[in-house]
């Protein structure tokens, strides 16, 4: 049963979030906490491990940017139980990605307390990097002005699940003044905290279902306008060449997918390792070949290992120097296998990894 | 031993090779073993003995092995085949084949088709065995496949294979789907016009009939495994068969079902193609008829004919209609009832009748079947196909010469039985013959021993060489020097050898050693399984690792294909493809593990008695631990005193031998280890732990009678179960002395055959009849009634329900909707039921009410767990497949047999026990086990130990090392199934054998 908690006095967002982070460190309920912050020598947020609460002064968790889905560096923290408390700060995909990684035997959910937001999505680097020229506070002004979101990612205004699934504590930025931040608490590790830092009661914010509707509702509808354009792309192997048509294989994609987890991509291996002889049988026969060979198969590949687990974070289109729209080609195939399997990525711990699920009755 | 033997021509290649038959082995010490009947019961035994090391001749009328299961592509519980489930699971590079269905090819196995036994002399061990052999009239090694031969051929006639549905020449392949596809000539058929020598292309047609007199020298031991034949309801002119063409047999609509049957699989029937909608099934046909004198159930057809139901209902779709026509359905083995249920659900009905008769419908091809209902009036309905569910004909015998000494049978009659228990009765055989090889003080051959790959091997720079063999890739229809020049350009092999036919080994054991080869293609046109046993031999003569060896068959010329790619240029593909992969296989770390030849066997009932003799007797130092006070089980509850003897000789003999240590008042505590190496902690009566080393294990934890409140069980002292029924009548100071009861009641399938436990015990309706008659014989007087659902006599126990019938027995069935109500009243019984004939109810006052309550596993979790087994539903053992490894678990080296997997008779448990112990013994007979070649590995820096392939693995093979931090694979428990390789994302796990470079290097060879 969801609490809502109040801040003590009137802030940003922001500054809430920075006051109950070091309350966490110096009460010591937690011994470090991870979160997105501005280093000294760059604009962009990085994940930041900090244990002193000093270290806090340049967070900026709810910057509209992630250079990366920091499931992947939130593993490597959490690769095993180090009888550390941890503070996770945490966007929904990067939550639904790092509970993925969980089910695979990547790391652990022991001693970590998951803390995230109401997400209104992220920009590419470079549109952020520009705001940030133009405004000194660029968070404020993009929660301050709604169409800034349609600045966001195509994957961010494609997505649904912008509400954290498994977080013990959510801010609450929909249907919020953005003076007046609640903290929605969803567990019993949650409440034990808020109960720690002296948060008081509140009631629910009134406006925010209907603001969590409405954008839910804008979301599907360019999401099903966006997929209905890929799918007519990619319904034939000739569309789907035509697609990928400009990859270098650079593998720039599978590098920032968080769910990839394998410690080296068989793409690396002896299997995709040709010799020349093969290469030039390959040419023999057909006249002449594309190099960088296995192109398509390495998308194939990739599509069938994880559209399953694909948590839609757009990070591979993010990364792509011949800007192949990837992450919409990986959503579109992931929405059918997920519905097939009655899966969703990160949804609940206990559900088993489809493909570990299959069986002669289950089929 | 080598190979000296000149080309052979012609008409004496049979009597050649038969002198070489089961002499394949270099072991030419080990006595022989001649299996005659291939189907799956002489498949069995044969594996079972060769797997021992011995050499077996496998002996059959029939040109294939198979028997009648070439012709059944389905059997349930899933409706597949699988008959390859009971290829050998160890050495399995040793038997390299995988589809069971196309042939079976075994080094030390040797089939003999097309014979028939004429005489045995000689005595035991050094028999004398007279066999006339029909020649196929084809030589192999000339034969190209081409099927010139039949395209000529002038005779037209039905076809058997397909129950007479399609036409067949003289000249004609006689099962779809066997390898090499060799045809053979009818020649009660062949009119012997010579139009196919003429037309064959490579001389291969030896157009001469005459029986070839074949003589066995020196055949230690020989079994008979031949089954019974089926019923042919031409005989008699039974429900118009013959001249109703849309009345056929089950075997035959199974025919139609297939996808190589008379219709490709179209569910059509024979008089008009046109598609079947509506099917009947008569059981019992020529069975459990008394008027015929087959006073016996045929044991399978009530599944066949469920089965085939259930399969033509999914063909024909929602407005198909599937009726069986059954007096009862027994289903008496552990899964069926839910079997049953499952095709109740599934909308086919079941109707319990008599049918009185087939008439066509007015005048077309339709079927009208009249029969008698539960409410005893004559309905018709009409049907388009109607199956008649035939099972044995009559009583039969086996020939005389087989009453030798040193001839065994797998029962004492030929039999049919499900596929479960053949496996069962023909391992539980092989034992018999192990055990009589040893009292005829016949040398145990020498333990299989297993060569170490020499690692150097594997480092070596792989070096090809490419055998070509026989005339379908030779001179006389490619031009092989273009051959060759392709294979150097593609490949660059170390050599290229042209053979007319495998029989000239000696020369690829030259130009190995002169190329100095350490990979060798043997490349055969449509021979290639047939192929394998020559790598066998090859690897010892040649020192080349059988891992590196490989077969290819280029399969049958297809014109159609010719015509777009060049014949030599296909071939140049085949060959380029195989050898890629070859020059891929990785070899395996030269593991051995020593077998440690000692068993454990846990549960000292019946089986666990029969299976610790059985390996006792065999060698093999045995502990046998019960949790009781003395051995025996379930032995001392049973009354009847033919059965009970035998098992109290067990029991003795179990006690006295030297080799068994029984320990009574036992406890398993804890287990690890692998197959062959096995560390048992086991607890003795003074709770002193100690360590056992072992090599297999065998759990024999029984079951026991179950007791129910169910029909006011318990509530009054006399309604009992029918096990307390039978110590009151074997008792002769029993309650019952000087008073006679007037009436008793008896009420089957109490608690049993309905959910929660919804299987059929399988003892308790014969335990009722005879207890039922033995109170009829105290008594004549006794009223005896028995309220029942399906009496379940199977086999030739039919013959004690006769008999129950014919002493006056009353049967009642009941539906179990509605139940006999069971009550007292002021202390007096009182059984309200429902008579279906008499159409009203039936009120009972009987003395005594006994229920058949059935049996329920004893089941021991910490055991289970121990064992890595696990449960069926009901809590009885699952085994590895319930058709075709009965007896095997899903840990490899632990064994299950009786009570404890399913519920049996004692004599059944018996016949497991022994069974088991031979699965056991074919794994305590090597030396050192070592990993096949098709077993998965992991490559640890690519493994990330997500642990995805730890739950797939069906067989325990694996878990995650958390101090290397990537997952361990254990060679021996592994089966090689690769479901492991299948879900791992990177490639971590690699199965043997199917590397995936070698894959991908031949498909791009293929491109």
């Amino acid at each position: 049963m969801t609490v809502f908690k109040a801040f003590p006095e009137a802030v940003t967002p922001t500054q809430a979030l920075r006051s109950m982070l070091e309350a966490m460190l110096s009460k010591h309920l937690v011994d470090a906490v991870l979160v997105p912050a501005r280093s000294p020598y760059g604009k962009l947020p990085m994940p930041m491990l900090i244990t002193d609460p000093a270290g806090l002064a340049d967070i900026d968790p709810l910057a509209p940017v992630a250079p990366f889905n920091s499931a992947r560096q939130t593993a490597t923290v959490t690769r095993h139980a180090s009888g550390r408390r941890l503070g996770l700060f945490l966007r929904p995909c990067e939550i639904s990605a790092w509970r993925e990684l969980i089910k695979l035997h990547q790391c652990v959910h022991e001693d970590t307390l998951l803390i995230s937001m109401d997400c209104q999505g992220r920009m590419e680097n470079d549109t952020y990097l520009k705001l940030a020229e133009a405004q000194d506070d660029p968070t404020t002004a993009f929660y301050r002005d709604v169409y800034l979101r349609d600045e966001t990612t195509v994957s961010c205004r494609m997505c649904e699940r912008f509400q954290p699934q498994g977080a013990d504590l959510t801010l609450c930025l929909l249907g919020t003044a953005s003076e007046l931040p609640v903290l929605a608490v969803e567990t019993d590790a949650g409440k034990r905290l808020a109960d720690d830092l002296g948060l008081v009661d509140c009631d629910p914010p009134a406006e925010r279902a209907s603001a969590v509707s409405d954008l839910r509702k804008e979301r599907q509808a360019f999401r099903a306008a966006r997929f209905s354009a890929i799918t007519e792309k990619i319904k034939n192997m000739e569309g789907f060449q035509q697609l990928i048509a400009t990859c270098l294989n650079c593998y720039n994609c599978r590098t920032a997918c968080p769910v990839c987890y394998c410690r080296e991509c068989v793409f690396l291996t002896d299997v995709f390792a040709h010799p020349p002889e093969t290469l030039l049988q390959r040419a023999s026969k057909k006249g002449s070949i594309k190099l960088p060979a296995d192109t398509t198969m390495f998308h194939m590949t990739r599509l069938a290992h994880m559209a399953h687990a694909c948590v839609g974070c757009g990070q591979c289109s993010s990364v792509c120097p011949s800007h192949i729209p990837v992450a919409e080609i990986f959503q579109a195939v992931a929405a059918d296998v997920q519905k097939l399997f009655d899966y969703q990525p990160g949804r609940r711990l206990d559900e088993p990894i489809p493909y570990l699920a299959y069986g002669k009755e289950n089929p | 031993m080598t190979d000296t033997r000149q080309k052979k021509t012609g008409g004496d290649e049979r009597v050649d090779r038969s002198a070489d038959i089961g002499q394949k082995n270099d072991d030419v010490e080990a006595p022989r073993i001649l299996v005659v009947g291939a189907g799956i019961a002489g498949i069995h035994a044969a594996i079972e003995l060769a797997e021992m090391g011995y050499p077996v001749v496998l002996a059959d009328k029939a040109p294939v092995v198979g028997g009648i299961l070439t012709q059944l592509d389905h059997q349930f519980p899933d409706n597949h085949c699988g008959m390859c489930r009971m290829l050998p699971m160890l050495d399995r590079d040793g038997g390299p084949q995988t589809c069971l269905r196309r042939g079976l090819f075994h080094e030390r196995i040797s089939f003999l088709p097309s014979a028939e036994i004429v005489d045995v002399t000689g005595s035991p061990g050094r028999l004398v065995v007279d066999i006339q052999t029909t020649p196929a009239g084809i030589v192999p090694d000339r034969c190209t496949g081409c099927g010139a031969c039949e395209t000529v051929c002038p005779v037209d006639m039905p076809d058997p294979f397909n129950a007479g549905l399609s036409r067949r020449k003289a000249v004609f392949i006689p099962v779809p789907h066997q390898a090499p596809l060799f045809r053979t000539i009818d020649w009660q058929a062949c009119t012997g016009c010579g139009a196919c020598v003429e037309a064959c292309p490579t001389d291969a047609i030896r157009l001469d009939g005459t029986a070839q007199p074949v003589r066995l020298n020196d055949i230690a031991v020989i079994l008979l495994a031949e089954g019974a034949a089926l019923y042919d309801p031409s005989e008699t002119d039974l429900y118009g068969f013959g001249q109703l063409p849309n009345v056929v047999t089950a075997a035959a609509l199974e025919r139609i079902m297939s996808g190589s049957g008379p219709y490709q699989g179209e569910l059509l029937r024979p008089s008009d193609r046109r598609p079947i909608r509506k099917i009947a099934w008569v059981q019992c046909v020529g069975s459990r008829n008394l008027t015929k004198g087959a006073d016996y159930c045929s044991n399978i057809c009530c599944m066949f004919a469920l089965k085939e139901a259930l399969l033509a209902k999914e063909k024909m779709g929602s407005e198909g209609d599937a009726a069986v026509f059954y007096m009862d359905l027994r289903t008496f083995g552990r899964d069926y009832q839910r079997y049953r249920d499952r095709v109740e659900t599934s909308g086919v009905r079941l109707i319990r009748c008599r049918i009185h008769s087939i008439q066509p419908h007015a005048d077309t091809e339709d079927l009208t079947v009249s029969y008698v209902n539960e409410q005893g009036r004559l309905q018709d309905e009409v049907f388009d196909l109607v199956v008649l569910s035939t099972g044995k004909r009559g009583h039969q015998a086996y020939p005389d010469w087989s009453r030798k000494e040193g001839i065994l049978t797998l029962h004492g009659t030929p039999e049919i039985t499900d596929i479960g228990d053949t496996l069962v009765c023909s391992g539980a055989a092989a034992e018999q013959v192990m055990t009589m090889l040893r009292r005829l003080g016949l040398p145990r051959t020498s333990t299989m021993a297993v060569e170490e790959i020499k690692p150097e091997t594997a480092e070596q720079k792989p070096r090809l060489l490419i055998v070509l063999s026989g005339s379908g890739i030779g001179a006389d229809i490619l031009n092989r020097e273009s051959l060759r020049q392709r294979l150097q350009k593609q490949l660059n092999p170390a050599g290229i050898l042209f053979l007319e036919s495998l029989d000239e080994l000696r020369q690829v054991i030259a130009a190995a050693s002169e190329n100095g080869a350490n990979r060798l293609l043997l490349v055969g046109a449509h021979s290639g399984l047939a192929m394998k046993p020559y790598l066998k031999r090859l690897e010892r003569q040649t020192g080349i690792p059988f891992i590196f060896m490989d077969a290819l068959d280029l399969g049958r010329p297809d014109a159609a294909t010719a015509e777009i790619v060049p014949r030599t240029e296909m071939i140049t593909d085949k060959i380029t493809m195989s050898a890629r992969q070859l020059l891929c296989r990785l070899s395996l770390p030269g593991q051995l593990r020593p077998v440690n030849r000692a068993a454990l066997v846990v549960g000292g009932g019946p089986a666990g008695l029969a299976a610790s003799l059985a390996l006792a007797r065999n060698d093999v130092p045995v502990t046998l631990v019960e949790k009781t006070a003395r051995l025996g089980g379930n032995l001392w509850a049973i009354q009847d005193a033919a059965v009970r003897a035998p098992l109290e000789k067990l029991a003795a003999e179990v006690t006295e031998h030297p080799l068994i240590t029984v320990c009574c008042h036992g406890a398993v505590r804890g287990s690890f280890g692998r197959p062959g190496q096995f560390t048992t902690r086991i607890a003795d009566s003074s709770g002193e732990e100690r360590s056992l080393f072992h090599g297999v294990t065998i759990v024999a934890t029984g079951g026991r009678s179950a007791s129910t409140a169910s029909f006011a069980g318990g509530s009054h002292e006399r309604i009992t179960t029918i096990y307390e029924g039978e110590k009151i009548i074997s008792d002769p100071l029993s309650v019952l002395a000087g008073s006679p009861p007037r009436e008793i009641v008896m009420i089957q399938c109490a608690d049993s055959r309905e959910e929660p436990r919804n299987y059929c015990s399988r003892i308790c309706c014969l335990k009722s009849l005879k207890t039922a008659l033995a109170f009829k014989e105290r008594s004549p007087q006794t009223d005896v009634t028995i309220f029942y659902r399906d009496m379940m006599t199977y086999g030739e126990s039919e013959t004690v329900y006769t008999e129950a019938r014919k002493q006056g027995i009353q049967f009642i069935p009941f539906d179990p909707a509605a139940k006999p109500l069971v009550r007292t009243e002021n202390g007096t019984i009182v059984v309200e039921g429902f008579d279906p004939v008499l159409g009203e109810p039936v009120r009972l006052e009987p003395d005594w009410v006994f229920l058949a309550t059935g049996l329920v596993p004893n089941g021991d979790n910490i055991l289970n767990d121990v064992f890595h087994l696990t449960l069926t539903r009901d809590g009885f053992l699952t085994e590895a497949d319930s058709k075709w490894r009965p007896l095997d678990t899903g840990t490899e080296g632990v064994f299950v047999c009786g009570l404890a997997r399913a519920p049996v008779r004692a004599d059944e448990a018996v016949r497991e026990g022994r069974a088991a112990a031979m699965r056991a013994m074919r794994l305590l007979c090597r030396d050192s086990l070592q990993a096949s070649l098709v077993t998965a590995r992991v490559r640890p820096a690519l493994c990330c130990a997500c642990q995805a392939c730890i739950p797939v693995c069906a067989y325990n093979a694996r878990h995650a090392d958390k101090s290397v931090g990537h997952i361990v694979v254990d060679p021996a428990a592994c089966q090689g199934c690769g479901a492991c390789a299948a879900v791992c994302p990177n490639n971590a796990t690699i199965l043997g054998g199917f590397e995936t470079r070698g894959i991908m290097a031949a498909i791009e060879a293929s491109l």
